[in-house]
């Protein structure tokens, strides 16, 4: 009899000492592809943050050694070198920075921007939802990567000048998400009965509501931050990017074109970099969102 | 005993009507109630007959479009409710007069622990307390309403509807209001549990002495727990009373209707007896007698002339035309 309570009690207490982030992580810990996924994005991110400590920039990165030019990956060179005979392994890493950080960057502008936008249209409706979703409507007409191309010609091409274009063409989808989740929101009986209880406006919009959009959100940020990767190597690609020599990766992608038939791997692998951290991203994404719901059954 | 009765909340003249598309849906249409101090009132009525309009302006949460208050005085222990400000709103609502709404199932916040929303309601009106004892005192509401409070760092999902709809009755009794108004708060529970929650809620009404409106249209929850009845049609109350009053000297033809259309659990041959037709659409209320194309005692001064209301005796109120003879009865309270 009693030792039936004790356990009773003792897994009772289990559950009350595990806080909402304890509980969010060890679920998210059951999900072996979503584990994957984090631990490739923190590599990459331990490399953005090293890579400075890891690499000489002058010589390295930014110079070149032309006796050394297009070797083939080896040893010496895991990656090779390109046409300035730098180490594409260097450079790749080094590159990890700037992906990173624009992606990162242009995603927290257009979430700055768009959220409070969003949560204001789906919670007060009237006369701001319809001027503030038109505004939003002209915004998506234009393709992201003409906007983005857009405003790096018109503001001239910097690093900064990328993170707001880019952030830019996020804006509009990132409201209308955040909206609709709002709106979705607004009118369950939960928030009614926040209300009758005499909860402030604020309080029920920054306790009640917004923590229920939250996976809806969460989901949003991380396909943007991986689009956003994409689009600032689109834009690199096509010149409008990075100043040289900086070595982001779209910018090594188009400078791997020229050699394409016999130095195949200058093209490979700044591609495959690609690829694998917005695979990461989106698996992480998905399972941090299962990991928030807590209906999810375990 | 005193003849003082004092009055937690009372509602004068309401009139609400929502503007959809042109329509004016006339949900309530002169409603008159008084509430007194540690009674239960029942408001019976069908839906749609106004009943959860009236509870939630009594706390002054009719959406804003398309409702509107068109007119009435509503006062919970003195105070003005449908001319506070926001402000002055925010601290009645959960404080002075709580709401439990229908359906446990969506009444409680799915992201967030049933210990943090019992003590939300605390912390917000308490603010002397600090956050870990209003949780303590949320925890001790859990124990209240008969769980565990270990349970407390649950989540909704993880309880049954049954408790379910005890955690909104301990988020709404945390405060210990005044007023406490209950729309419909057994009808998605299984009867079984009905019984559990109706007997824990009439002994929190013991213990605290809160003041109770039970909206239902079940007339024999009503028989169980209140102390008043109130029956309303098409936004008008046509009938009230006490208890005593209401079920066993009935007098309005829609009373003995509803009371016609329960089963006879002991003449299973019977037939049933439902009221003939529907309540008419609020949008398109005639002048009359609202009741009168139902009624069997109808005649045609029903249908021109809004009843007015009567007093029976002391506590009794019926609002039916026909006793403007002196010798009608309806068939149920004629003497054999």
């Amino acid at each position: 009899m009693f030792k039936k309570k004790e356990k009773r009690q003792s897994i009772a207490s289990q559950y009350a000492k595990r806080t909402k982030l304890g509980e969010i992580w060890y679920r998210l810990k059951k999900n072996k592809g979503a584990m994957v996924g984090l631990a490739i994005v923190a590599l990459f991110v331990l490399i953005a943050i090293f890579a400075d400590v890891m690499f000489d920039y002058d010589t390295q990165i930014a110079g070149y050694n032309l006796r050394n030019k297009l070797i083939k990956p080896s040893l010496e060179h895991p990656f090779g070198t390109d046409e300035m005979g730098r180490d594409l392994f260097a450079r790749l890493l080094y590159g990890t920075r700037f992906s990173m950080a624009i992606a990162f960057s242009s995603v927290l502008f257009s979430v700055c921007v768009g959220l409070p936008m969003g949560a204001m249209c789906g919670y007060l409706g009237g006369k701001f939802d319809l001027i503030a979703m038109r505004l939003l409507d002209i915004l998506r007409s234009i393709p992201g990567i003409l906007m983005g191309i857009v405003i790096v010609s018109w503001l001239g091409q910097s690093t900064v000048n990328l993170v707001i274009a880019i952030g830019f063409s996020m804006v509009a989808p990132l409201a209308s998400a955040t909206r609709a989740a709002v709106l979705t929101v607004r009118n369950t009986e939960y928030v009614e009965s926040a209300r009758s209880i005499g909860l402030s406006e604020w309080r029920i919009v920054m306790v009640h509501i917004i923590p229920n959009c939250l996976s809806t959100i969460l989901v949003q940020i991380t396909l943007r931050v991986a689009n956003a990767i994409i689009a600032a190597s689109s834009l690199s690609f096509l010149g409008l990017g990075v100043p040289i020599p900086s070595p982001e990766w779209g910018a090594l992608l188009s400078a791997g074109r020229a050699y394409i038939r016999n130095a195949s791997y200058l093209t490979i692998f700044p591609g495959m970099a690609i690829m694998v951290l917005v695979l990461s991203l989106n698996v992480l994404g998905d399972g941090l969102r299962d990991a928030m719901d807590p209906k999810m059954h375990k | 005993m005193s003849n003082e009765k004092e009055i937690v909340l009372s509602i004068k003249d309401l009139v609400v009507h929502y503007e959809v598309d042109g329509d004016v849906i006339k949900a309530v249409n002169g409603m008159t109630i008084q509430l007194e101090k540690g009674r239960t009132l029942g408001l019976v009525g069908e839906t749609g007959a106004g009943k959860t309009t009236t509870a939630l302006a009594a706390l002054n949460l009719v959406p804003d479009p398309p409702g509107i208050i068109k007119n009435g005085e509503i006062q919970i222990c003195g105070k003005d409710v449908l001319h506070m400000s926001q402000k002055e709103l925010e601290m009645v609502r959960g404080y002075d007069i709580a709401m439990i709404f229908q359906d446990p199932m969506t009444s409680l916040n799915p992201v967030l622990t049933v210990g943090f929303q019992i003590a939300e309601s605390i912390r917000v009106h308490e603010p002397e307390l600090n956050s870990k004892q209003a949780y303590e005192r949320a925890l001790d509401m859990l124990e209240l309403v008969g769980i565990d409070r270990h349970r407390g760092s649950e989540y909704p999902h993880q309880f049954s509807g049954g408790m379910r709809q005890r955690v909104v009755i301990a988020i709404a009794l945390a405060c210990n209001p005044h007023v406490l108004v209950a729309d419909e708060p057994t009808t998605a529970l299984d009867v079984t549990i009905q019984a559990q929650v109706l007997d824990m809620m009439n002994n929190l009404k013991n213990k605290f002495g809160t003041s109770t409106i039970i909206i239902t249209h079940a007339l024999g929850i009503v028989a169980d727990i209140c102390d008043d009845v109130a029956v309303m049609y098409a936004g008008r109350i046509i009938e009230q009373g006490t208890l005593d009053d209401v079920f066993n000297r009935t007098r309005h033809p829609y009373t003995e209707g509803l009371f016609n259309s329960l089963p006879n659990i002991k003449d299973r041959k019977a037939e049933l007896k439902p009221i003939p037709g529907l309540m008419p659409d609020p949008a398109n209320l005639l002048e009359g007698c609202a009741f009168a194309d139902r009624c069997s005692y109808a005649t045609d001064v029903c249908r021109t002339k809004q009843p007015e209301q009567r007093m029976i005796s002391g506590t009794h109120m019926v609002a039916c035309t026909a006793y403007d003879d002196p010798n009608f009865m309806i068939e149920r309270s004629r003497k054999p």
